[in-house]
């Protein structure tokens, strides 16, 4: 390999890391109090208010059947709107996040739900308020299961991630795209899939001890 | 409202009814209840009887349909955000699944009631000491309710449902999920909990035998109504409805198979003997006088089975005795006992030897 190629490749790594870590707070920020919104306002819930949680999800559920690939061109305008630009890192930000709140928000509001009701008829009749259960009881009780949630949710980031970097988004996919598509270098594809490989492998396997160690149910 | 003074009266629930949306009958029918301040009061019923929405509508988990819940003359119905919050620190409830958050340790869990009410760090500390103290369970401070046994966990319950020193504890099924052993504990630290700070203990339970450990005062109920209503040891001594008597048939010893297929309906043979069923319902401080008995027959009684129960200080039970006839009849027999115990029924007869 080139010394050129090599470069790149530590280029693409350390944007393709920026990408994801920028996007992983992002969504991790606003994902959650559109998780905690989606489960406590359903029926029953703590904040019960069947038309808003409709609503809401109906929203949820339109960014989420839009593939990655076409929702990235839809928010161009959006996106340069936001960070002034379309390409490089700040410009994948911004679909990233988008693409991801939604999806981590889904999963983050099952392990809310999943909270025993119980737990809430507890709280409730030491004299909680709705904001202390879900600050007290719900964040807490459902942790294993949002950490859990959110390392899938960083994993398919990854994955969004390489099909943005083929529509200039740079980092390692588009590393791939260029050199492994266009001019047929094997050896770089190969490098590339090799890192995409070891950065998911260590994301779950951080994701599953901290998950562990936050579960104290067992 | 008319036999208890304003000031003995605790919790006073007039008129309550209680519906569901969608459901076909009211889980609470009607239900009009008098506890008094200091008392441990029992609500026993089978499964779905209304005892858990009754209990409930004490601290507003529910919302009465019809009628009122009072507690120290303040109607619970019209409570709202912060004065329903104030209400619901007075009352302590502790529950069958003990309800602990699994993230937190057991200080944890017993510290949030006070954290949620804005108590400052130092007097946590304390007070949650204190009470894990109270509950014998200072050593497992930092333990998570997984690393906890049954017992261990409802005393964390315990321990957290009193730690913003309450009036009252409302205890749901609490001893229902726990082994005989531990029953046993959790009700005496209950009794011993009601007798030390005095505060007024409402349990529902489906288990006799847990009214029988601890309760002053009962209700059945029944289809969301009350059916039977007053002192344990009367209700024991003396149900008075089916319901209460189901209830109770599980706390009681059954006559043996060998004696119940020996009774004959009539005398075969002249030496066999009278069997009487005597019934002590332990009012009038009538308690079971064998002295008494053979006075009124003279020799030849037979203690055959039964038991004596103590229950509030009244002793209470059934005595199945033998009696020789010798040439006496039945009803002689009969009138001759009795005025020694609350009923008498003749079972039958049994040969000499048995």
């Amino acid at each position: 390999m080139s010394q050129i190629v090599y470069d790149r490749l530590i280029e693409g790594t350390i944007d393709t890391l920026l990408m994801i870590g920028i996007s992983s707070v992002i969504s991790l920020l606003l994902g959650l109090p559109l998780a905690v919104l989606l489960a406590t306002t359903t029926r029953g819930g703590v904040f019960e208010s069947p038309w808003f949680n409709a609503g809401l999800g109906s929203i949820v559920n339109v960014v989420r059947s839009i593939p990655f690939l076409i929702l990235m061109v839809a928010l161009i305008p959006f996106t340069r709107a936001l960070v002034g630009t379309s390409y490089g890192v700040l410009g994948a930000v911004v679909p990233l996040s988008v693409a991801t709140i939604p999806f981590f928000a889904r999963i983050a509001e099952v392990s809310l739900r999943e909270v025993d009701r119980g737990l809430v008829e507890a709280a409730e009749a030491m004299g909680c308020s709705r904001w202390h259960i879900v600050w007290h009881v719900l964040l807490p009780e459902a942790r294993p299961g949002i950490v859990a949630g959110f390392t899938i949710a960083v994993v398919a980031m990854i994955n969004a991630s390489a099909v943005a970097g083929a529509i200039g988004a740079g980092g390692l996919g588009d590393l791939a795209y260029r050199y492994g598509y266009q001019r047929f270098d094997t050896q770089v594809m190969v490098t590339v899939i090799v890192l995409l490989v070891a950065l998911v492998m260590l994301i779950q396997l951080f994701g599953d001890r901290l998950a562990l160690f936050l579960n104290k149910r067992k | 409202m008319s036999v208890f003074s304003e000031e003995k009266t605790h919790i006073l629930v007039s008129g309550l009814v209680k519906r569901y949306p969608g459901a076909q009958a009211p889980a609470i029918a009607g239900v009009d209840l008098a506890i008094r301040r200091g008392e441990i009061f029992g609500i026993i019923g089978r499964s779905g009887a209304g005892k858990s929405s009754l209990l409930r509508t004490f601290n507003r988990l529910e919302l009465p349909t019809e009628g009122s819940v009072q507690v120290a003359g303040q109607d619970v119905g019209s409570l709202t955000g912060a004065s329903l919050m104030q209400l619901r620190r007075r009352i302590g409830m502790i529950f069958q699944h003990f309800n602990l958050l699994s993230a937190k340790t057991a200080f944890g869990n017993v510290a949030l009631p006070l954290k949620v009410a804005g108590v400052g760090r130092d007097e946590i500390e304390r007070r949650v000491t204190e009470l894990l103290d109270l509950v014998g369970l200072a050593d497992k401070r930092d333990a998570y309710p997984a690393q906890l046994s049954g017992g261990q966990k409802q005393r964390v319950g315990i321990a957290r449902a009193l730690v913003h020193r309450p009036e009252i504890l409302l205890c749901d099924e609490a001893t229902s999920a726990l082994d005989p052993e531990s029953t046993d504990a959790i009700l005496t630290l209950l009794r011993d909990i009601n007798s030390r700070l005095g505060l007024t203990i409402v349990l529902i339970t489906h288990e006799m035998s847990v009214i029988h450990e601890i309760c002053h005062r009962v209700v059945v109920l029944d289809q969301g109504r009350v059916v039977e209503e007053g002192e344990v040891w009367n209700i024991f001594g003396a149900p008075q409805h089916d319901v209460t008597r189901a209830l109770l048939r599980t706390l009681q010893k059954t006559i043996p198979g060998d004696l119940r297929e020996g009774l004959l309906d009539q005398p075969q043979a002249s030496d066999d003997r009278l069997v009487l069923d005597l019934h002590y319902t332990g009012g009038q401080g009538r308690g079971p006088d064998l002295a008494g008995l053979v006075e009124a027959l003279g020799s030849g009684v037979e203690l055959l089975f039964g038991g004596i129960d103590r229950i509030q200080g009244h002793g209470q039970g059934h005595l199945l005795v033998a009696i020789e006839r010798r040439g006496r009849s039945d009803a002689d027999i009969l009138a001759r006992v009795q005025s020694l115990s609350d009923d008498v029924r003749k079972l039958g007869y049994v040969p000499d030897r048995i």
